[in-house]
């Protein structure tokens, strides 16, 4: 699907968004069989074997098989949207821009790794502050927010998948083509990494990927992984 | 001397030496009002700046990350701060960064300065095109020239008639920094442009004309004449050129990997905000701001101490 013409690529095959783990690169490790931290979150392995592979995958994507746009700072702008690449590997936040962009698409799960199917999933929460004055209100709000009448009005705007099930299987599930894909998905989705200091965490890990193995092919993944962990684990450790 | 002055003057010997002078004379009423006229600005100046940066320091003593409550650490921020990598980079870039657009800019303000003051027709029009960055937005700058630099972008498109392959200004870690520094120049030129030419305008003619009576040609008259008389709106842009340049943060904010910009062009105020905002490292991030503030206290300093020896006030 990548269309050259005197030596410039004019259509690209695929595109993705490297400057997040969520849009692709962290389903890559969970699908190679690694992990970026340990199950009791207190080690940091994405310098595994198995995670390097993973990111390996995407720089050869970009550098290797050359089918995707090399990325930079400031990102280029949806290629996929911009008609300039044939398929997109993100999140299902899309979905309504994409429509409104009147492209014609389709969804499919992510194409299976190594250790089997991975996606990434990303809770965005409501949270309810430890010292509230008023426990009892935020309570009937987070009550009201999870109960199906919420979620359904949510699930209109395609934005977010509804965490209620019911509410799931029936509205998202059938509103739009793929939106069953998206919530089959779930069965085999990964938790994005979230604790304090994870800002500074992602941060540091990004820079390292971005500046030397995605935007720039100056290091091999698992040469900059290597790098990257003992800072990690400095910071884990904080 | 004015005619208030001289008033002062005779209301201060109206009594004879040795007797005490009268409370609420003229002298003591005109600075009454003095200080009534300054309060406000004293006052914003002791609640919106004093305040804040006193109680930074207080706040870079601590460990705060704004949800649970500070805890003291004493000078542990500033010790730690020394030995990251990270604030080193900052202070490294925003030094680079300094060095280059403060001098480079300078230079071609007062050449556009120059030029902008002759009286040719038209002039009015060309002066406006050359302030227009003046009234634009910063973030709106960035961004127009973050399309300039894009790799598909006007500047590549224009170094591929002349057979230059495309470069990636922004992302290459050696271009990046000089990509940001011209555009910043280009930004700052018109505020730099103003003052040089009010500062050009306000050399009298006699100087020059005496100067040409002595037989000097063009360039000896932009030697001896303009540039020492210009030194006052030198010094003058050279210090908020200074200071502004060591504060340099939208251009990085929007032309950097948004919200990451990489080790190549982080500057002081963006870890100080990255590491406040987006860290919750309150503490760190103001003990940061106070060695900032120190640093150009220092550099302030020492570029007034040296005015005596260049600067000519007419």
């Amino acid at each position: 699907m990548t269309k050259t013409s005197g030596g410039t690529t004019t259509q690209w095959g695929f595109y993705t968004e490297t400057s997040d783990m969520e849009n692709y690169w962290s389903s890559l490790v969970w699908q190679a069989g690694g992990d970026i931290l340990s199950p009791d979150k207190k080690t940091v392995v994405i310098d595994s074997d198995q995670a390097a592979a993973g990111i390996q995958f995407l720089q050869d994507l970009i550098y290797k098989d050359k089918v995707m746009p090399q990325p930079v700072a400031g990102g280029t702008g949806d290629a996929f949207e911009n008609g300039q690449a044939a398929m997109e590997a993100n999140g299902s936040w899309l979905v309504p821009t994409h429509q409104a962009a009147g492209i014609d698409f389709g969804v499919a799960p992510l194409p299976k790794g190594p250790a089997g199917q991975a996606t990434s999933v990303n809770p965005s929460g409501v949270v309810v502050d430890k010292g509230t004055k008023s426990p009892d209100a935020a309570w009937e709000f987070l009550k009201c927010y999870s109960g199906p009448e919420m979620q359904a009005q949510i699930a209109t705007l395609k934005a977010s998948i509804p965490a209620n099930k019911a509410v799931l299987a029936e509205k998202y599930a059938t509103s739009f083509d793929g939106g069953k894909t998206f919530a089959d998905a779930l069965a085999y989705a990964h938790l994005k990494p979230s604790f304090k200091g994870f800002n500074e965490f992602s941060g540091t890990l990004q820079d390292e990927l971005d500046t030397k193995v995605f935007n720039d092919k100056q290091l091999s993944a698992k040469a900059a992984l290597a790098e990257v962990t003992p800072k990690l684990q400095q910071l884990l450790g904080q | 001397m004015t005619a208030l002055t001289r008033l002062g003057d005779r209301a201060g010997r109206a009594t004879s030496p040795g007797q005490a002078r009268p409370h609420g004379g003229p002298r003591a009423r005109e600075s009454r009002w003095a200080l009534l006229f300054l309060a406000p600005t004293i006052v914003g100046l002791a609640v919106l700046s004093a305040g804040p940066i006193l109680a930074a320091f207080g706040i870079s003593l601590t460990k705060w990350d704004l949800m649970t409550p500070p805890q003291v650490v004493g000078l542990d921020n500033y010790a730690r701060l020394l030995s990251d990598d990270r604030f080193l980079k900052a202070l490294r870039n925003t030094a680079f960064y300094t060095v280059v657009s403060v001098p480079v800019g300078l230079t071609f303000a007062l050449g556009l300065g120059v030029a902008l003051n002759q009286q040719i027709r038209g002039i009015a029009w060309i002066r406006t095109a050359y302030f227009l960055p003046l009234v634009t937005s910063a973030t709106a700058i960035a961004l127009v020239w973050l399309w300039i630099y894009s790799p598909t972008g006007l500047l590549n498109n224009l170094l591929a008639t002349f057979g230059i392959s495309p470069q990636r200004w922004i992302s290459d870690p050696t271009l990046a920094m000089p990509s940001i520094i011209a555009m910043s120049i280009w930004q700052g030129l018109p505020a730099n442009v103003i003052i040089f030419l009010a500062g050009l305008q306000a050399i009298p003619v006699e100087y020059y004309d005496a100067a040409s009576v002595d037989g000097a040609g063009r360039r000896s008259r932009f030697r001896h004449v303009t540039l020492p008389l210009l030194t006052p709106s030198t010094f003058f842009t050279g210090i908020l050129a200074l200071i502004g340049s060591f504060q340099v943060f939208d251009q990085v904010y929007v032309m950097a990997n948004p919200g990451k910009p990489s080790e190549a062009t982080i500057t002081l105020v963006y870890f100080i905000y990255e590491n406040g905002f987006r860290n919750f490292k309150m503490g760190y991030a103001s003990a940061a701001s106070w060695l900032m503030f120190l640093i150009v206290a220092v550099f302030t300093i020492l570029y007034f101490r040296t005015q005596d020896r260049w600067v000519h006030y007419q």
